[in-house]
C-alpha cells in the first residue's frame, strides 16, 4: 500500500539482486546490436539494393525515436 | 521494411526495460546495478555486431536474422519466467500478519485497495458488496485502523450499487500485477473442456484431424481447389487454417469468458481483464496442435516427394507476425464481446454466425489469387486476409503479402485493441453488481452445454 507496492517485487525484495533480469537483458541487448547489422547484410546479400538497405535500417530505427518516450513513460509506471 | 518498423517499434521494449526496473531500486542496490547494466550495454554493442558478421560470413546474413529473434525470444521468455517465480516465492513467504492485514483491507470493503495485491486467489476469498448503502469503503477501513487512505472527496450517499470506474491504466497495471492469475483461469478451462467424454483430452487432437482431413477432402478433392506452387493442398490448408482457428477460437473463447467463470467472479475478487486473455488458453493449444499436424505433413511429404515445403529463412518471421495479428485482432474484438455476452447470451449465438460468415471471405481454403483481380482490393480490406496470407507465405512462401494490406491490417488490429481496453475498462464492471450471475450454474454443466458447432463448415 506503498510506493513500493507499485513496482515488480523483484526490484522491491533488495536481498536478491535480479541476476536473471541481468541476464536477459544482456542476451536482448546482444540480439538487439544484431540486428541492424543482420538485416543490413540479409538485404545486401539479396541483391535488393543499398537503398533498400538503407531504408530498412531507416524503418529499424525511425519507429524507435516516436514511441521511445511512450513506452518509456509506460515502463516507467 | 514492414517487419524491421514492426521491430523498432517495440525495440525500446526491449531497451529500455531493464533501466525503467532499476529505476526503483533501493539507493543501497542502485550503484552495483547500474555497472552491471552499463556493462550488459557495452558487452552487448561489442558482442552483438560481431556475432551478426561472423553469422552472416559462415552462414549467411539469414541465419544471423534468425539467431537475433531467437535470442530475443529468450530474452523474453527469461524475463517472464524470472518475474512469476519470483511473484510465486513471495506470495508463499506472505507473513500471517500481512495476511491478516490484508483480509482486514478485504473486509473493510474497498474494491480498489484490494485489487492492488498481488496475491494468491485464497487471499482474497472473501464475498464483498462495495459501495452498497452508501457506506464509504475508504473511511470504514481508516477508522479500524488496518491501513492510511488517500484523501477522498467527501461524496454524497448513493443508493444501490455502484461500480468502480477504471482508467485504461489502471486496468493495464491491475491486470499485470494479478497475471498468475491467467495460468490458473487458463488451466481451468482447459481442464472443463472436455470433462465427461470417454476420450477426454484426446479430442484436442481428433477434433482438429477429422477436419483437416475432412476438409481437405472436400475443397482440395471434390471441389478441386488448387493452391499456387505446386504445394499439396492438405499442407496449404493446415497452415491456413491454423491461423484462422486461432482467431476464431480466440474470439469464441473471450467472448464466453465471463460466463465460464461467473460463480468464480462472484466468490473471488481479482482485475477482470485476465479473464478474456486467459480463455483464450484454448485457441493457444488448437494452435499447438494444427502446427503439429503441420509438422506431421511436412514431414509426410518430405519422405514421400523428397520435397520439404517449409520456406527456412528470415520470412518465418512473417508468420509470427500473422500469428500476432491474430491475437490480436481476435483479443480487441473479445473485450467488446465478453461484456456484451455478459449483457445478454444472445451474443454467443450470434458471434458464431459471423464467425462462419467471416471464415468464407479469408482467403483460408482457397489462395487470394483466386479471387477474380477486381474483387481482390476488397477482400484485403478483411483485416483477417493479411495475417493469413503473412502465415502462409511465412511457412511456404506461397501467400499473396501485400503492404498495404498488412499495414490496414495492423492498423485495424491496434484500433480494436485500443478501443476495446476504453470500452472494457468503462463498461466490464458494470455488471460486476449483486444481481449478476445465476450462482447455481455449474461452470462444467455449462461447458458440456456449449457444443459448439461452430467447427461445421
Amino acid at each position: 500500500l506503498t510506493a513500493e507496492a507499485h513496482l515488480p517485487s523483484v526490484v522491491t525484495d533488495k536481498s536478491r539482486p535480479p541476476a536473471r533480469l541481468c541476464v536477459a537483458a544482456l542476451i536482448g541487448q546482444i540480439a538487439n546490436e544484431m540486428t541492424a547489422v543482420a538485416v543490413v547484410l540479409l538485404v545486401l546479400a539479396r541483391g535488393q539494393g543499398v537503398a533498400l538497405a538503407g531504408i530498412t535500417a531507416g524503418a529499424l530505427a525511425l519507429p524507435g525515436a516516436i514511441t521511445g518516450p511512450v513506452l518509456g513513460a509506460l515502463l516507467d509506471h | 521494411v514492414v517487419l524491421a518498423g514492426a521491430t523498432g517499434v517495440l525495440q525500446p521494449l526491449s531497451t529500455g526495460g531493464m533501466t525503467s526496473v532499476l529505476t526503483g531500486a533501493d539507493e543501497e542496490f542502485l550503484p552495483r546495478a547500474t555497472s552491471v547494466e552499463a556493462a550488459s550495454f557495452g558487452t552487448a554493442s561489442v558482442v552483438g555486431p560481431l556475432l551478426a558478421a561472423v553469422l552472416a560470413g559462415v552462414e549467411g546474413a539469414a541465419l544471423a536474422v534468425i539467431v537475433q529473434s531467437v535470442l530475443k525470444l529468450v530474452a523474453m521468455g527469461i524475463t517472464v519466467t524470472a518475474l512469476l517465480a519470483h511473484d510465486l516465492r513471495a506470495n508463499a513467504r506472505m507473513s500471517r500478519t500481512r495476511r491478516g492485514e490484508l483480509n482486514g483491507l478485504v473486509r473493510a470493503g474497498s474494491p480498489i485497495l484490494h485489487r492492488r495485491q498481488p496475491s494468491s486467489l485464497v487471499l482474497v476469498a472473501t464475498d464483498t458488496t462495495p459501495q452498497v448503502g452508501g457506506v464509504e469503503p475508504r473511511a470504514a477501513g481508516a477508522a479500524s485502523g488496518h491501513f492510511q487512505p488517500h484523501p477522498v472527496p467527501r461524496r454524497r450517499p448513493q443508493r444501490g450499487y455502484h461500480p468502480p470506474h477504471w482508467s485504461v491504466r489502471e486496468l493495464i497495471l491491475e491486470s499485470w500485477r494479478s497475471r498468475h492469475v491467467l495460468f490458473a483461469l487458463g488451466g481451468r478451462l482447459l481442464s472443463i473442456r472436455f470433462a465427461r467424454t470417454k476420450l477426454g483430452r484426446a479430442w484436442f487432437v481428433v477434433r482438429p484431424l477429422m477436419e483437416v482431413f475432412g476438409m481437405s477432402l472436400l475443397f482440395g478433392g471434390i471441389l478441386a481447389v488448387s493452391p499456387a506452387a505446386n504445394v499439396p493442398y492438405m499442407v496449404f490448408l493446415v497452415f491456413a487454417l491454423a491461423g484462422w482457428r486461432f482467431f476464431q477460437y480466440a474470439v469464441y473463447w473471450a467472448t464466453l469468458s465471463f460466463d465460464r467463470f461467473a460463480r468464480l467472479m462472484r466468490k473471488l475478487d481479482f482485475p477482470l481483464l485476465p479473464i478474456p486473455i486467459a480463455s483464450t488458453a484454448v485457441a493457444v493449444l488448437n494452435l499447438a496442435v494444427y502446427l503439429a499436424i503441420g509438422v506431421g505433413l511436412l514431414i509426410y511429404y518430405w519422405i514421400v516427394d523428397g520435397t520439404l515445403y517449409l520456406k527456412l529463412g528470415p520470412e518465418l518471421l512473417l508468420a509470427v507476425l500473422g500469428f500476432a495479428l491474430c491475437f490480436l485482432l481476435a483479443w480487441g474484438i473479445g473485450l467488446f464481446t465478453s461484456v456484451w455476452n455478459a449483457h445478454t447470451r444472445d451474443v454467443r449465438f450470434v458471434i458464431r454466425y459471423v464467425l462462419q460468415f467471416w471464415f468464407f471471405l479469408t482467403p483460408v481454403v482457397y489462395p487470394l489469387s483466386q479471387i477474380p483481380s477486381g474483387f481482390q482490393t476488397l477482400a484485403q480490406l478483411n483485416p483477417m486476409a493479411a495475417p493469413v496470407d503473412l502465415i502462409k507465405e511465412g511457412l511456404l512462401g506461397i501467400g499473396q503479402v501485400d503492404p498495404w494490406a498488412t499495414l490496414w491490417s495492423v492498423g485495424v488490429t491496434l484500433t480494436t485493441c485500443a478501443a476495446g481496453l476504453w470500452f472494457f475498462s468503462r463498461r466490464a464492471t458494470h455488471f460486476m453488481g449483486p444481481t449478476g450471475w445465476d450462482d447455481d450454474v455449474d461452470d462444467i454443466r455449462r461447458a458440456d452445454d456449449d457444443d459448439d458447432d461452430m467447427d461445421a463448415v
